[in-house]
């Protein structure tokens, strides 16, 4: 029996990883496949055009580097139960996040709710699923 | 590889995360506030050549054209207030900082042409419209030419 799995899964381990091989994104799959990375469904259009309504996300969570300026990530809104997808736009000296949708027209971020704490960033965004 | 994550996607769809914005979103366009205005300007033309005429269904015609001036001026003053506080935001004013004092002369604007019948603040409520209409779309990086429906 235990012959037979192995026998099967190797096969199946080589389709998988042609299929994967040579996508830029194949890295960021593996990653994901073991557990290291997130996803997570954008909704709405605040992120237009990096992403669209709809669209999934990988996400790092729990990175120890520090988050820079042009990062996208997932946080927590600091007035609402809802989680929400931003992009940094600038790091204040007290550690806090000030951030941006990329469609500012149909965005509601930082510029209402003011910058964020570190805390409350859930992780960065690796990739389109 | 790309029909197996969709296959994911379908399936086992991820959490949801809110690329949001606050209210029913998005729909915004100078364009409300200047068809109102234009019947604003239309409703004042057809009073002032009714002046003069006193038969019954002339005051009648009249008497129309004053409500629907009344009405329409309201709706293009809800219209600016509306664009001014929901959809313009602070970061708009470091483009165009003149944006507060441009809404509150165009509000001011919608005031004038509903108490009087003045041809000229008609006018110049039409020429506002057309200011705010090209502010909004420089603020989307959108070129619309602005147009007038008569």
């Amino acid at each position: 029996m235990l012959k037979t799995a192995r026998w099967l899964l190797l096969p199946l381990l080589a389709v998988f990883l042609l299929l994967v091989w040579g996508q830029p994104r194949s890295w960021e799959m593996v990653l994901w496949a073991l557990g290291r990375r997130r996803r997570f469904r954008v909704v709405e259009n605040s992120m237009l055009p990096t992403f669209r309504d709809g669209d999934e996300v990988l996400v790092a969570v729990g990175e120890k580097r520090p988050f820079s300026p042009g990062d996208i990530v997932i946080a927590q809104h600091p007035l609402k139960a809802m989680k929400m997808i931003k992009r940094v736009d600038r790091v204040l000296a007290d550690g806090r996040l000030f951030l941006l949708g990329d469609n500012p027209a149909e965005s509601s971020d930082s510029r209402a709710f003011g910058p964020v704490a570190p805390q409350l960033i859930i992780g960065r965004v690796t990739g389109k699923f | 590889m790309t029909s197996i994550t969709s296959l994911i996607k379908q399936w086992f769809p991820a959490e949801e995360v809110h690329a949001h914005c606050d209210g029913p979103c998005g729909v915004y366009d100078p364009a409300s506030a200047r068809i109102a205005a234009e019947a604003v300007l239309s409703m004042t033309k057809k009073i002032m050549a009714l002046e003069g005429k006193t038969d019954l269904q002339s005051q009648n015609t009249l008497s129309r054209y004053i409500a629907i001036k009344e009405e329409q001026a309201h709706i293009a003053k809800t219209e600016l207030l509306v664009l001014w506080t929901d959809y313009f935001k602070p970061v708009h004013l470091e483009a165009h900082p003149d944006l507060h004092n441009t809404f509150w002369q165009a509000a001011k604007l919608c005031s004038s042409v509903k108490v009087e019948v003045s041809l000229e603040h008609a006018q110049e409520l039409m020429a506002a419209i057309e200011n705010i209409h090209n502010i909004f779309w420089a603020t989307k990086n959108r070129e619309v030419t602005y147009y007038t429906a008569s």
